[in-house]
């Protein structure tokens, strides 16, 4: 079951479906938050899945919006990719209202979105699925050499960062000459 | 797919480095100097070294502060590579540019050692003897196997070691 809506770019986004959460609805509805990330694609999301976003829990808390306001402006995430988004809201949801357990397999296996993920999830402040996404990074280079872990985690040698860092004030250098230039040639 | 780790924020970098197992981490501290200080700064606590002297290695014997076996590895040091008896299988890590000393001083240095805690001299030649002083200026704890205590007695020697650390 997915509280996601595809395709939906406008301010007002078009009903999303939302799977019922269970046979016996609870007295006090819920509220639901629309969240999009750069593909523009609007996630509703509910109230109780959100709060393990610090991020999101204090935005609403600030923002105390109404269901339809919250429609009309679904919260912009420009910085987070639209599938990233995806699986961030399908935690939440799938974890919505339940302890965390020790282990999660839920969490993506392929490497190159796990990286995006982590960004993501410490942008969005959702501590739980934090620890398990570097738990899955420690995991990446466990038994492996040293060269082995340069390669997977790209880690520049000695000699690259003694370089770079080189650079990096050649740089500074030159962008403080230039400031100066500038300055020089304001006051004539 | 390789990620770039660095790129991480500190916390989260940090938080990795405590999800990593010892051996994991040592691997982790000799890929540059600025891994072996994040791993410095991870301030990871582990039992106080130990080390065995022998004639043709030195071995360290590093523990988690957890206490479980599975947890400890040894080190067995030959000058500019290392092998680590942690698991299965015996592992050899290189680093040309690296000396035993230079070896001993990183496993003190990435766990905050100032010192070793017991260094016990097993098996080694009297003439090896003044190496090894420079190795282990200091530890808190010696012991030298009955083998060769009356040998180092007996050259004055091993009264002067004691009298240093």
């Amino acid at each position: 079951m997915s509280s996601t809506e595809q395709g939906t770019s406008s301010a007002a986004p078009a009903e999303p479906t939302t799977a019922p959460e269970s046979a016996a609805a609870p007295e006090v509805p819920e509220s639901f938050y629309y969240v999009h990330g750069k593909d523009k694609v609007v996630h509703k999301v509910s109230a109780g899945a959100l709060q393990h976003s610090a991020l999101i829990h204090g935005m609403i808390s600030n923002l105390g919006y109404t269901e339809e306001q919250a429609k009309a402006n679904p919260f912009p995430f420009e910085n987070i990719d639209g599938d990233i988004l995806q699986m961030v809201v399908d935690w939440c949801n799938q974890h919505k209202g339940k302890p965390t357990p020790p282990e999660d397999t839920n969490l993506p296996k392929q490497k190159e979105k796990l990286f995006d993920l982590v960004l993501a999830v410490n942008y969005l402040e959702i501590k739980e699925l934090l620890t398990y996404c570097c738990k899955q990074v420690a995991m990446m280079v466990k038994g492996k050499s040293p060269e082995e872990i340069r390669e997977i985690w790209m880690i520049p040698t000695d000699a690259e960062d003694e370089a770079a860092e080189k650079e990096a004030k050649k740089r500074a250098g030159k962008e403080a000459a230039g400031e100066t230039a500038a300055a020089a040639g304001d006051a004539k | 797919m390789p990620i770039r780790l660095l790129s991480l924020s500190v916390a989260d970098l940090q938080y990795a480095l405590e999800c990593m197992d010892i051996r994991d981490l040592i691997a982790f501290s000799l890929c540059s100097n600025q891994t072996k200080n994040l791993v410095r700064s991870s301030n990871r606590k582990i039992y106080p070294i130990t080390a065995y002297v022998y004639e043709n290695d030195i071995t360290f014997h590093i523990m988690e502060d957890d206490d479980y076996e599975e947890q400890s590895i040894h080190l067995l040091i030959f000058d500019f590579y290392i092998e680590l008896n942690g698991r299965m299988e015996i592992e050899v890590w290189r680093k040309e540019e690296f000396t035993t000393s230079d070896w001993i001083a990183h496993f003190l240095r990435i766990f905050n050692d100032p010192m070793i805690d017991y260094l016990a001299i097993v098996d080694t030649s009297l003439p090896y003897l003044d190496t090894i002083k420079q190795l282990f200026p200091k530890c808190i704890r010696l012991a030298i196997s009955d083998k060769f205590s009356r040998e180092f007695t007996k050259k004055n020697r091993f009264l002067e070691i004691i009298f240093h650390c």
